[in-house]
């Protein structure tokens, strides 16, 4: 429940923040709007519609499916019977057949955490070094002491990767970073990779090559994304506070450390949750980047994903229940991270403004 | 900004109306060469029509026209139409597959025969095996979709996974009797079988040989002889030895192998337990682990180029001088060797310089099956269908010719080699069917399962992991073994 | 805390003073620095894109010898082998173009305008829903499509919808994030005394919204149209499960199969596969970036 509060919180002062001029008629006009309020319900009728029916129902029927004994064998449909939490116990340990766990399972230790750990490196790979470069560069396009002057080609030209299809993106980078690709050959060619003389799948074949790949080309894609938000949240900084910390002889460096990035906490949330949220899902590009025909994250799962692990449950062995468990384990991992973030941060958010009050 | 922005949007539209242009100009001469060096890949399918019409229409973005501006010439040289097919035909007839390889080897050869019949079929290619049989089970449950599968192709790998179902039909239905199909390989009717019906026929018999290069072979070993060149390679051990002999005269330019992972299906073969058991526990074959032994030296000697089968730096290597050798089998022959050897006639690429001997061990490799779906739109076609690809000695022979895939009807081979149609300019001369014919026959065949195909690549994972040292071996069978089991829930260890 | 920036700033102003002339050249050279910084990273941006332009003009062999900045004269052959490969697949490339756009364009009408209708509804009228409605779609934000897709899939299936474009149309007329956004735009830039006077002067309340107010929200539907379109153009996810007939499959399903063995033959065909699928959207941004820059500053995000 707080989600929505923060989230509106956040938003309402980025409103007033750029526009200035909050509606003064929103009050006034309470009273008549009364007698309108069905065709309210008449509006937002098609959003609820479809969101119950395509978005809901289906979550719901996720969950139920979990409960559930439901898989193929061959071409043979088995189920769905119900089987109480056994795809929760085959899904945190590993178990035989009867949801009895192994011995000397160790709790986490199934495919589904480590596909979920895949996922958070990936996503870290590429986030950290992306909200870095972004700050910098956010930081540089709004410094009004040293000017950068072609900074709309810049935008332009750092943002663009961020619009190509993925897919698109992930062979282009498998094509490059193969054993006969163009980078693979020059490194190859200048003796840094491979120097026994014997060619070897280098790039492919070593986990963090791969997990590092993917990671760079999230955040070559994304940073551009990241940095424009940041520019946009540090232009709606009320520019008195810039030019009195000038006034004072702050330096650029000061400024950023005690002015934009504290004002900037909000947007830098907001950054967070959703890549969170959006890493999590991650598929494009590890699906389509370095696998096998059973479409594996390789090597040895390295790039395996938790997405492309519950399309391969669901999809290529077909057992529907436990693919359904998996992604309630996102779901609930989903949430968790999230409410972190806003707890988390959100706290301090508030200290923040009552300083500001104090000020 | 604005510019910049404009400048490079008029800019790439430019450079991609000016090369549609000029590209123009230069197509007809390529049109024409490429219409003369086309191989039976080529004979793909034509677009309709009204889709050439469609295309036509499309005008509005720069980029587009210039596809369209490809399209419209190289459609042209080879009409087959029934390839493709009309999707818009009330009677259309679909055959799903995973490649072309039943497109050029069967579907057209039954046109050549029955024209008629051939101009309803609709041939979907999935266009790679990783999706398969995911598109497959899906349209199978769903006999009222319009693109329902009416026969449908089905590799050794996967087959049983829909003979032992009710998604495919006994033949007998069809009206096809032991009779019709009395001169296929009794293998290729035992691994269909599912309670003595046979429910699935294969127009190919799939021996396996080591195919080497002939120029590479004299100059490494002195001899591009079959039999001499055999005795380099009549064990695993004096295999290793030559392929170290190979690696070092050609001051390791030359390796024996693409990837370690080509001898897989030659220890596979040997294999006498499958997978998993009856009571669905899951097994590893001795000769699995074994692999792993020799995968491993190759790996740690630097005797191959390191390549992973059916990628595309492994297919590439066919046509440099990088390897000397791939295990291959009848259809890998003319559908993976002979289109990646980077020429179409002796001389070019790579072509003609092959040959074939047994190499350390006889094997089989793969093989596919057609399979009737059990709401089959028009049972008569795909009895006629399966009739002529796989009884007809006639449309068999003309396959094998013209193809040059091993048919699976020892009458057509038998009968081809006496007429010395197996003398095969691809690889010197050489006749492959007298070379494959006594092997055919001698194919026995470790136990199947429907899931083999996945299963497998589960196993290569693991061993990539334990060549590349990644992982001991005892680690990587675990690994494997746990992985498998956490895909079917019905598979123990 | 002030206190402190105040101090610092103190301390800094002394230091600047006395170095007053070395800021100047400061400046100077740290311009040159950003600048040199942001051209590489441009480089960077472009670079595997030139690799890809540039492979694709090149014979397959010669790729495999290696890198090359300067293009070869094999693009017309590449273009022909892709478009032979193709059509074996069954599907040629400009059928997978017009069936993602079969699937984006209404796709993204139905995303902005439903959304429009959903953030208008909650912004103007005053119902008792209204708050709950709102805390809603906020909450839902934060819930991915992918966790629910298992029982989407299976759901489909029920409904005899698999492997039909309805799945993967109709769900996006339920995008919280579009409304979100529609109607922090409407609170900015949508006086209320607009709609009051189209109701003293009789217009009914759709006819008020899809006259009056739909004109009103042109940026800001702009912004979110391109942002709807791209991600449902570019969505891999959904449509590999959803789809299963070949002749139905989107471009990124298509491209995914350049990985397959039908193409894997040949890497100057992979290259332009890649260009012909990438060059368009490349085109329509240098066109736009200008209104994509501006809708990615106000906040359209998704990642």
């Amino acid at each position: 429940m707080k989600i929505k509060i923060r989230v509106s919180a956040f938003a309402d002062t980025r409103l007033t923040e750029r526009d200035g001029v909050f509606m003064a008629g929103h009050r006034k006009n309470k009273r008549k709007t009364v007698e309108y309020g069905r065709y309210g319900y008449m509006f937002i009728a098609p959003f609820f519609i479809v969101y119950l029916l395509f978005s809901l129902w289906p979550l719901i029927y996720t969950f139920w499916l979990s409960t559930q004994e439901y898989y193929f064998r061959g071409m043979k449909e088995v189920g769905p019977t119900f089987a109480g939490i056994k795809n929760f116990i085959k899904v945190f340990i590993e178990s035989d057949a009867n949801g009895t766990p192994l011995e000397g399972a160790k709790l986490f230790d199934t495919m589904t955490f480590r596909t979920l750990g895949n996922t958070v490196i990936l996503w870290m790979l590429n986030f950290i070094p992306q909200i870095a470069l972004s700050l910098l560069l956010a930081a540089w396009f709004t410094d009004t002491r040293v000017k950068l002057k072609a900074q709309g080609a810049y935008k332009v030209m750092v943002y663009m990767p961020n619009i190509i299809t993925a897919a698109s993106i992930a062979v282009l980078f498998y094509s490059l970073f193969g054993i006969q690709g163009p980078i693979t050959t020059f490194l190859r060619d200048m003796g840094i990779i491979d120097r026994s003389g014997i060619a070897t799948d280098v790039f492919m074949q070593s986990k963090l090559a791969t997990r590092l790949i993917i990671g760079f080309i999230q955040f070559w894609m994304w940073y551009g994304n990241t940095m424009i938000l940041l520019i946009a949240g540090i232009l709606g900084i009320s520019p008195s506070l810039f030019e009195a910390a000038r006034v004072d002889g702050a330096s650029s460096w000061q400024i950023f450390k005690n002015i934009t990035l504290p004002l900037l906490r909000p947007i830098l949330l907001f950054v967070l949750v959703t890549s969170a949220v959006g890493g999590l899902q991650m598929y494009d590009i590890p699906a389509v980047f370095n696998v096998d025909n059973s479409g594996d994250g390789l090597p040895d799962y390295a790039s395996q994903t938790i997405t492309m692990y519950i399309r391969k449950l669901a999809m290529m062995s077909r057992d529907i229940g436990k693919a359904a468990t998996i992604s309630v384990v996102l779901f609930v991992f989903t949430l968790i991270i999230s409410l972190f973030f806003f707890f988390f941060l959100g706290d301090r958010e508030k200290k923040q403004k009552k300083v500001k009050h104090a000020e | 900004m604005k510019k910049v922005q404009k400048f490079l949007a008029v800019t790439l539209a430019m450079a991609l109306v000016a090369s549609s242009f000029t590209g123009c100009g230069k197509k007809a001469e390529e049109s024409d060469s490429s219409a003369t060096t086309k191989n039976d890949t080529q004979q793909t399918a034509t677009a309709t029509p009204t889709e050439a019409a469609k295309e036509e229409t499309k005008t509005d973005e720069p980029a587009k026209e210039e596809t369209e501006a490809e399209a419209t010439p190289t459609t042209a040289p080879t009409p087959t139409p029934a390839v493709m097919g009309d999707t818009s035909r009330e009677d259309a007839f679909y055959v799903y597959s995973y490649n072309t390889d039943a497109l050029n080897n069967v579907m057209n050869y039954f046109q050549k025969f029955y024209p008629e019949d051939a101009e309803r079929i609709v041939y979907v290619n999935t266009g790679g095996s990783n999706y398969y049989q995911t598109k497959l089970d899906a349209m199978l449950q769903e006999p009222s979709n319009a693109q329902y599968p009416d026969l449908y192709v089905a590799e050794i790998d996967y087959l049983q996974k829909y003979t032992d179902s009710e998604y495919s039909i006994d033949v007998s239905e069809l009206g096809i009797t032991p009779d019709d199909y009395k001169n296929q390989y009794p293998y290729t009717l035992d691994l269909a079988s599912v309670d003595g019906k046979v429910k699935g026929l294969s127009w190919q018999a799939a021996p396996g040989a080591m195919m080497y290069r002939r120029s590479l072979a004299k100059e490494y070993l002195g001899t591009e002889e079959p039999e001499e060149v055999q005795e380099y390679f009549k064990d695993w051990n004096t295999m290793l030895e030559t392929a170290k002999m190979i690696n070092d005269k050609s001051g390791g330019k030359t390796k024996l192998l693409s990837g370690v992972d080509d001898v897989k299906r030659v220890y596979q073969a040997a294999r006498t337990s499958a997978w998993y058991d009856d009571n669905s526990k899951l097994m590893v074959d001795q000769t699995m682990l074994d692999y792993m032994d020799y995968a491993k030296q190759l790996y740690d000697l630097g005797l191959t180029n390191n390549t992973t089968q059916w990628t595309d730096a492994w297919s590439a290597n066919a046509a440099s001088d990088s390897t000397f050798a791939y295990m291959g089998c009848t259809w890998f022959l003319q559908w993976t060797l002979k289109q990646n050897c980077g020429g179409t006639k002796p001389g070019e690429g790579t072509y003609g310089d092959w040959a074939m001997c047994a190499g350390p061990q006889s094997y089989y490799w793969g093989g596919c099956w057609l399979c009737v779906s059990p709401e089959c739109s028009d049972k008569e076609l795909a009895a006629k269908i399966l009739k002529a690809a796989t009884c007809d000695t006639e449309v068999m022979k003309e396959i094998c010719k013209g193809s040059l895939d091993y048919v699976n009807n020892k009458e057509a081979i038998a009968q081809l080699a006496d007429e010395g149609e197996g003398t095969f300019d691809f690889l010197g001369g050489q006749d492959f069917l007298k070379y494959f014919s006594p092997l055919a026959d001698s194919i026995t065949l470790p136990p199947a399962r429907g899931e083999d195909f996945y299963i497998t690549l589960e196993f290569d994972k693991q061993v990539t992991q334990y060549t590349t040292g990644a992982k001991t071996k005892d680690q990587a069978v675990a690994d494997f073994e746990t992985a498998v089991v956490d895909l079917y829930p019905y598979l123990s260890k | 805390m002030s206190e402190s920036i105040r101090l610092e700033a103190k301390s800094a102003k002394s230091k600047e003073r006395s170095a007053e002339k070395g800021a100047e050249k400061g400046v100077r050279t740290q311009k040159i620095i950003r600048n040199i910084v942001c051209i590489l990273l441009c480089i960077i941006s472009l670079f595997p894109f030139y690799i890809m332009i540039i492979n694709s003009t090149r014979p397959s062999a010669e790729i495999q010898q290696g890198i090359s900045l300067l293009p070869g004269g094999e693009f017309f052959n590449n273009v022909n082998k892709l478009l032979e490969k193709a059509k074996g697949v069954g599907t040629p490339i400009w059928k997978t173009i017009t069936n993602s756009a079969l699937i984006a364009v209404p796709a993204t009408i139905l995303a902005v305008y439903v959304s429009s209708m959903t953030a208008y509804g909650v912004f103007v009228y005053k119902f008792k829903l209204r708050r709950f409605a709102w805390s809603f779609i906020l909450a839902v934000m934060m819930i991915p499509a992918q966790v629910s897709i298992i029982g989407f899939y299976q759901f489909m299936i029920k409904l005899n919808l698999n492997d039909s474009y309805i799945p993967l149309i109709i769900p996006a007329a339920a995008a919280p994030t579009t409304v979100f956004f529609m109607r922090q735009y409407m609170k900015s830039s949508l006086p209320l005394e607009i709609v009051d006077a189209a109701r003293i002067d009789g217009s009914g309340e759709f006819h008020t919204f899809n006259h009056i107010i739909i004109p009103l929200l042109k940026p800001a539907i702009a912004t979110q149209a391109i942002f709807a379109f791209i991600s449902s153009w570019n969505s891999l996810f959904t449509p590999s499960i959803i789809l299963s007939s070949q002749t139905k499959i989107t471009l990124p399903m298509f491209v995914q199969q350049l990985r397959s063995e039908q193409f894997r033959t040949d890497y100057g065909m992979i290259y332009v596969g890649l260009v012909i699928t990438v060059i368009p959207l490349m085109i329509v941004y240098f066109a736009l970036s200008k209104f994509i820059i501006a809708g990615v500053a106000l906040g359209g995000v998704k990642e």
